[in-house]
């Protein structure tokens, strides 16, 4: 072995406690920039790539990040409903006609609820069938009351196809919210890497019924008539001793009905996929007209407006970071001067014994290299662990 | 095997002072004791450094063991140095964070020669001879000054150089300890069959050299010899 190297590493093992810590810092000090580099460019390619897919979304007006992190990953944000009616009037509406043989390219979007903690997202298997997810067991929702989890929802709560999930409660308080509803499982999606591994699906008006705009009870006419409260003619008013269903099966699935007009019922978003961007900027310019008390948004413009505020979070770190770093480097230059000041005698011995008079100057500079050779190993595996932890950190994250 | 002819040595001191060093002869025969007296700052430990190589004269030639040392060259004075001299210093400056085994091998490893079991074995010789077999893999934070002091003789002895010089190599060692250390280094160097120059200040050593030179003396032509 290289005498130099021998002698270093021997130092470097005596005083193994100074060394660790010295490795420790520039380890830090190197994974650190190199880890919030790696989590922000993972978290700018999974928010950007989500946006190019959904180039314009549609809701009630508000907040747009809080529509946009809705409508991308299935967050729920304290926004206004969007009238059904509106999605039905954009389906409609030649533009999005446009793409001829591909079937409507309009999706509706109802994430209010929740079941084991994942957010329930009502909508179409045309949905699904755009974000390309497919069934890695079971089968897609069929009826009323069928659920398809996500990967990680699957995996979170433990279910496939044939077992059932309760919806949230949503208060526990007050009596006269809807109790949470029983959910077949149908079917678990295969994983994506998306926000869409987390969430529930069911079909839109599942989850109205979740909601109470829809309900299933036994049938009132032919009930006894000690549970009814009032007849009048045709109206019948039931008591509370009517029973409710608070699971779909082919017995009650008939039952199941809703009260009100559709044209009403809330939808969190609606994504629309434009034929053209001539198509698309007549959308977003016509939703985006105060009378229709709707917004329409840039997918991609948000997000890029949302990272741009991260970017700018980054810079900040980084200007600190770099202060830190440059604190830490004089510690070290320090801390090396200090040794070498320490050093006199041994450099003494060393050249009285018979070594050049750089044998001290090169025993440090070896020693240097050695801690901050240990260092970048370590921030090397830092942050390739970073690489490969930061999908998940950050699938977790949206 | 040691001459020292018309030696002029001299550097400015920081309080505008400076030092210098006369020698008009300097001789010492093969296998020679020899011990060099003189007060402090009389420039003994100069002369060992001159003829070390560590310190280049003005004037003068030094030649060791057949080697014209004041004509070498910075990196063949240091070869030289490795190959032909041992030294034993007044304090023992041990490596702390080298085994007493690795201490000892250092200069082979400073000349960049093979650390190989034959010289394991040799270092593990002196060590058993001076009463440490058995401590070669300690630290030297672990032992006794006596028993740094004999690990620091077995360094000089461990390339078998023909000439060691020692500076004061019991003055860290109290009385009790001197005597016993002196015999047994002077057992070695002369199992060895080196070549000895050594310091000393102590007067009741002297009988166990061959010869003493003082200082006073080198300055004039009698080249250190009786």
């Amino acid at each position: 072995m290289n005498r130099f190297l021998f002698l270093a590493l021997r130092y470097a093992l005596f005083h193994r406690i100074r060394t660790l810590a010295l490795v420790a810092a520039v380890a830090i000090i190197c994974a650190l920039p190199a880890v919030v580099f790696t989590g922000v460019r993972v978290f700018e390619g999974a928010l950007s790539s989500r946006a190019k897919t959904t180039p314009l979304v549609i809701g009630a007006p508000g907040g747009r990040f809080d529509l946009a992190l809705a409508a991308l990953y299935h967050r729920k944000g304290r926004m206004a409903a969007l009238p059904f009616g509106v999605f039905e009037a954009i389906a409609q509406s030649e533009e999005a006609r446009m793409r001829d043989g591909m079937g409507a390219q309009v999706f509706p979007l109802h994430n209010a609820h929740s079941a084991g903690g994942h957010p329930l997202v009502g909508t179409t298997l045309e949905y699904l069938e755009y974000r390309g997810l497919r069934p890695a067991a079971g089968r897609l929702p069929g009826v009323l009351g069928d659920a398809v989890l996500g990967a990680q929802a699957a995996r979170t709560l433990g279910l496939k196809p044939g077992d059932a999930l309760l919806t949230d409660q949503e208060s526990l308080f007050d009596l006269a919210k809807n109790p949470p509803m029983r959910l077949h499982v149908t079917g678990v999606l295969a994983p994506t890497g998306s926000a869409d591994d987390r969430a529930v699906f069911v079909d839109l008006r599942t989850g109205w019924i979740v909601g109470g705009l829809g309900h299933g009870h036994d049938d009132v006419a032919a009930a006894d008539p000690a549970k009814l409260l009032k007849k009048d003619g045709a109206n019948l008013t039931a008591s509370a001793a009517v029973r409710s269903f608070v699971e779909v099966t082919p017995e009650n699935l008939a039952s199941f009905h809703f009260h009100g007009d559709p044209k009403d019922f809330p939808l969190t978003a609606v994504i629309v996929m434009p034929a053209t961007e001539k198509a698309g900027t007549i959308l977003a310019d016509r939703w985006n007209q105060p009378a229709r008390r709707a917004q329409a948004l840039d997918s991609a413009a948000v997000v890029a407006e949302l990272l741009e505020m991260v970017f700018r979070i980054e810079r900040f770190f980084n200007l600190g970071l770099l202060v830190v770093a440059g604190s830490c480097l004089l510690v070290l230059g320090l801390v090396f001067n200090l040794s070498m000041r320490l050093r006199g005698a041994e450099r003494d011995t060393l050249l009285r014994i018979g070594a050049a008079k750089h044998t001290v100057g090169l025993l440090l500079m070896v020693e240097l290299g050695l801690v901050v050779g240990m260092g970048l190993a370590i921030a090397g595996a830092i942050t390739a662990a970073a690489w490969r932890a930061a999908p998940a950190v950050v699938e977790w994250m949206l | 095997m040691i001459t020292a002819r018309h030696i002029r040595f001299s550097y400015p001191a920081h309080d505008g002072g400076g030092f210098s060093l006369e020698v008009a002869a300097f001789a010492v025969s093969g296998g020679e004791a020899v011990a060099v007296v003189g007060p402090s700052g009389s420039g003994k430990t100069t002369l060992l450094s001159l003829l070390a190589g560590i310190e280049t004269p003005q004037a003068g030639e030094i030649t060791v063991d057949g080697v014209a040392v004041t004509g070498l060259g910075e990196p063949a004075r240091r070869a030289f140095r490795l190959a032909k001299i041992g030294q034993v210093f007044q304090r023992v400056e041990l490596l702390e964070y080298l085994t007493l085994e690795e201490n000892i091998l250092l200069p082979l490893r400073l000349a960049d020669a093979r650390v190989d079991a034959a010289a394991r074995m040799r270092a593990g010789g002196l060590l058993a001879r001076v009463g440490l077999a058995g401590k070669a893999h300690r630290l030297p934070g672990t032992l006794s000054q006596g028993e740094r002091q004999r690990a620091g003789i077995c360094r000089a002895l461990v390339a078998a150089p023909p000439v060691v010089l020692a500076d004061e190599p019991t003055s860290s060692l109290d009385a009790a300890s001197a005597g016993p250390a002196l015999d047994l280094f002077f057992q070695l160097v002369r199992e060895e069959g080196a070549t000895l120059v050594c310091l000393t200040h102590d007067t009741a050593q002297l009988s166990r050299f061959d010869r003493v030179v003082n200082m006073r003396d080198l300055a004039q032509e009698r080249g250190g010899r009786p």
